[in-house]
């Protein structure tokens, strides 16, 4: 089977034990969606072409989705709390494709929110999914980052096989992404988190390229 | 950033620790440090300055204020020096783009004496992998790397009338300080005289009014300048410079009298002469600088950050080593935001200060209490599984294909290749390479059929689909049939009703509609089988050489024999081989089996398969008498 189905897979149980929902949503998203709901900033670098797929034509707005975090700020938006979900699906960056970068991967994207929510739940769940998908010897730490729908932002370590990981983006997201989506951030905290799925597997299985992924090759996908 | 060691170590009294510890401590309490390097006695590090903090960390003070916080020592004293200003003519300012040049600080400087910048100097500006040139422009980039605050000065006597910062026209030409002429489009910010060009506003300075050795009198530049504007104008000029990556960025508006003195400071003691005149500051400013006040309580942030052990002193501790003066006001901390910092605006970032001083490994791993209600599953999500799930079950592969295609309804802007240029209309283009790609490994797979699918967004013009292609490539006879019997499968299990035209072994269907009239599920019955490996094995990528080899033996002889003298003989190169026929004729029994050549290293040729072969055919007939066929 192929191993980012498998992976998804996975990801659906381990955080259903949770209480986490799967979301789903589009591969083209609206300019609002996919950054001005997440506040990032009008003339920030990744809106330009050289990150982003932009549509034709361009007055529509539209894009490849960057990231599932713009499912966060359509599921804020049905206002319907607390909610718990997660996230997998491709996301396409412009970028030139090499053995380890890929124009089109797959992500996931995390929200929990609730009135009480903090930075130890993110680490609660992130620590629970990992020992349970790469095993129980996984540790989990966090670093300092900047992310513009989260405050504070942190960067989220993995350490696999004696070796520590960047894997994942996150933090406690941010009052203007709740007011985007016309949500009170004084009542409503939550938690974010992103990131990729092809490299946990493709570090977990020891695959070496990740365009092998999207090559349709049984060479891969019949071993796993 | 490159950030020295010894010019950080400058800013205490007391010894810093070894740089790699000094390292760790960037690491977990600040940002990522991306090189550490030794470089004649001192050590350089390359921290990745988190745009935030831009505003105050692109700077030498500002680490070495993170060093301080980060530590927990106290940093020397400094104080804004200040100078007796002289009689002589202002420098001459007019701001033409309100919008674009917030600010502008100016001075004029007389009788100086352009020379080498002193050792010290040198030295700080060499180890961060910067020229020293002289000691006018070295003493403005040395504030740049100290304050993080841009500066430029001019050589009065090369400026005509005064300075101006208007949008360029069309054909004017600047040359810039590194000899290249840069032609304006008009619209780019500029700073000119009378005479025209002088310089690319917040980018880079030019040739024309360049202080040199024979300078004597100097305008000192600090302005602030719109990062929209600035980014805007790098990228589509190509000049991407230490000022411009600061000016990306918002910064504070007070720093730029403090940069005017400092500047000047360093002039008065490398570059004095007896006669020097020191012109008085002239402010010309559009931006308002107010104070900002944050209210927040140690409790909430506790909360908010899931340290459960937070007490006020904690916070209040964090507060005064990060330099963020705060009042008391019963439990509320009123934190009064220092001018440069302009990334701190709300309660959340004063969290984020908190908590990275205090130390996110105290946080503890919390999972949130157990949910009761059942979890619902998307239709769409759900029923995609139990597609898999059958599909699966009928021996076919799940593939993955690209989403891009050469043709198709939706264009993408900036494609990265001619045959990429849409958003697939349907999965059918890759998929049939895909689908023939394998049927062309099928030997690999000791496979005398091809059954793959792949279920994946499409894209038509004004609408997003799901589309499930299903491949089959086998033996001729069992081609069309394979596809309407597992067709048939999906649908009498399912519910599904799939529309679709099967050609050339494929058969695609949108399902999106289709599922969306069957019923939703909140119990997820989906059986997968475990992986088949735990590990991957990279494949070559070279050719493959198939052989056969079909051999009477005595009745008797028990096959498995034979694969394992084949594989013996065949050697490395043989990756796969099994037994593919068999037959009894006239008392004697026939065998058939297939060996498989590949090399992870290169294309093998027909003689290395032919003389592995040869090796086998011998041994065959010594061992079991085999007549080769």
């Amino acid at each position: 089977m192929h191993p980012i189905s498998r992976a998804i897979l996975e990801i659906r149980e381990i955080f259903g034990e949770m209480g986490f929902e799967i979301g789903i949503g589009p591969e083209i998203e609206s300019e609002w969606y996919n950054f001005d709901a997440l506040n990032v900033a009008k003339d920030h670098p990744a809106r330009d072409m050289q990150d982003t797929f932009w549509l034709k034509p361009i007055s529509d707005k539209k894009v490849l989705r960057t990231h599932t975090t713009a499912l966060t700020a359509r599921v804020l938006e049905e206002k319907k709390f607390p909610v718990r979900k997660i996230f997998p699906g491709k996301v396409f960056r412009n970028e030139a494709t090499d053995a380890t970068h890929e124009a089109q991967f797959f992500q996931m994207d995390g929200m929990y929110v609730d009135k009480d929510v903090s930075l130890a739940h993110l680490k609660g769940v992130l620590t629970h999914f990992y020992k349970k998908f790469l095993g129980e010897k996984v540790e989990i730490r966090f670093r300092p980052s900047y992310f513009s729908f989260t405050e504070p932002s942190v960067e989220i370590d993995i350490k696999y096989k004696n070796r520590w990981l960047e894997i994942l983006g996150g933090g406690m997201i941010h009052p203007k992404v709740f007011e985007a989506a016309g949500v009170d951030p004084k009542q409503w905290k939550g938690f974010a988190f992103g990131g990729s799925i092809d490299r946990p597997i493709m570090i977990k299985y020891g695959i070496d390229d990740i365009r092998l992924f999207y090559s349709g090759d049984l060479r891969l996908v019949n071993q796993l | 950033m490159k950030v020295s060691y010894n010019w950080l170590q400058s800013y205490f009294e007391k010894k810093l620790p070894p740089p790699e510890e000094l390292s760790d401590r960037f690491t977990f309490s600040l940002a990522e440090v991306e090189g550490v390097e030794k470089r004649e006695g001192d050590t350089i590090f390359d921290i990745n300055i988190l745009p935030d903090r831009a505003c105050y960390a692109l700077s030498h003070r500002g680490i070495a204020r993170e060093v301080g916080a980060i530590l927990d020592i106290p940093l020397k004293e400094e104080k804004i020096p200040t100078f007796k200003e002289a009689e002589i003519p202002a420098a001459e300012i007019k701001i033409e783009e309100k919008e674009l040049c917030t600010k502008f600080v100016g001075r004029r400087i007389e009788n100086i004496n352009v020379q080498k910048s002193p050792e010290w100097l040198c030295k700080r500006l060499e180890a961060i992998g910067q020229r020293a040139i002289n000691n006018i422009v070295d003493a403005t980039n040395y504030i740049m790397f100290d304050l993080g605050r841009p500066m430029h000065a001019f050589d009065a006597d090369k400026v005509k009338g005064p300075l101006v910062v208007r949008s360029a026209k069309k054909g004017e030409v600047v040359v810039t300080l590194d000899n290249k002429r840069v032609k304006l489009n008009s619209g780019e910010l500029i700073i000119a005289d009378e005479e025209g060009p002088l310089g690319l506003a917040g980018i880079k300075g030019g040739k024309r009014a360049e202080v040199d050795i024979n300078t004597k009198n100097i305008i000192l530049e600090a302005a602030n300048w719109n990062p929209t504007y600035i980014r805007r104008t790098s990228m589509s000029s190509g000049i991407r410079t230490e000022a411009s990556k600061r000016f990306e960025n918002r910064l504070s508006p007070l720093l730029a009298e403090e940069g005017i003195e400092r500047v000047t400071e360093l002039i008065e003691e490398s570059a004095a002469t007896p006669q020097l005149k020191i012109g008085r500051q002239v402010v010309v400013s559009f931006e308002k600088f107010s104070p900002k006040t944050i209210e927040v309580e140690a409790e909430a942030i506790g909360k908010y950050l899931g340290l459960p052990l937070i007490t006020e002193e904690l916070v209040e501790d964090a507060l005064r080593r990060l330099q963020l003066p705060y009042k008391k006001e019963k439990k509320k901390l009123r934190v009064e935001v220092p001018a440069e910092r302009l990334d701190v605006t709300i309660p959340e970032d004063i969290a984020e200060e908190v908590g990275r001083i205090v130390g996110y490994d105290k946080i503890p791993a919390t999972l949130p209490s157990k949910v009761q209600e059942k979890l619902s599953i998307p239709r769409q999500f759900y029923w995609e599984w139990k597609i898999r799930e059958l599909l699966i079950k009928e021996g076919f592969s799940e593939v993955m294909t690209s989403s891009f295609s050469e043709k198709g309804e939706v264009a993408i802007e900036k494609p990265l290749a001619e045959d990429k240029k849409f958003a697939r209309p349907t999965l059918r283009s890759s998929f049939a390479k895909a689908l023939k790609m394998n049927a062309l490994n099928a030997p690999l797979f000791q496979a005398d059929e091809i059954k793959i699918f792949e279920i994946g967004k499409i894209f038509m013009k004004d609408k997003e689909g799901t589309a499930l292609a299903i491949g089959y490539i086998g033996p001729k006879k069992k081609g069309a049939s394979e596809l309407s019997r597992v067709r048939g499968v999906l649908e009498n299990e399912s519910g599904l009703s799939l529309k679709g035209e099967e050609k050339e072994g494929i058969v695609e269907f949108e399902i999106e509609a289709a599922i969306s009239k069957l019923g939703e599920s909140t119990n997820w019955d989906v059986e997968i089988a475990p992986a088949a490996s735990e590990k991957y094995v990279p494949f070559s990528h070279y050719p493959f050489i198939a052989r056969d080899v079909a051999l009477f033996v005595p009745k008797g002889t028990d096959p498995e024999e034979i694969l394992k003298c084949i594989q013996k003989e065949a050697g490395e190169l043989a990756v796969k081989s099994w037994k593919f026929d068999e037959f009894e004729k006239e008392g004697k029994q026939s065998f058939a089996f297939r060996i498989i050549f590949q090399s992870l290293e290169k294309t093998l040729t027909d003689a290395e398969a032919n003389a592995a072969m040869e090796k086998v055919y011998a041994a065959l007939k010594k061992e079991f008498s085999a007549e080769i066929r």
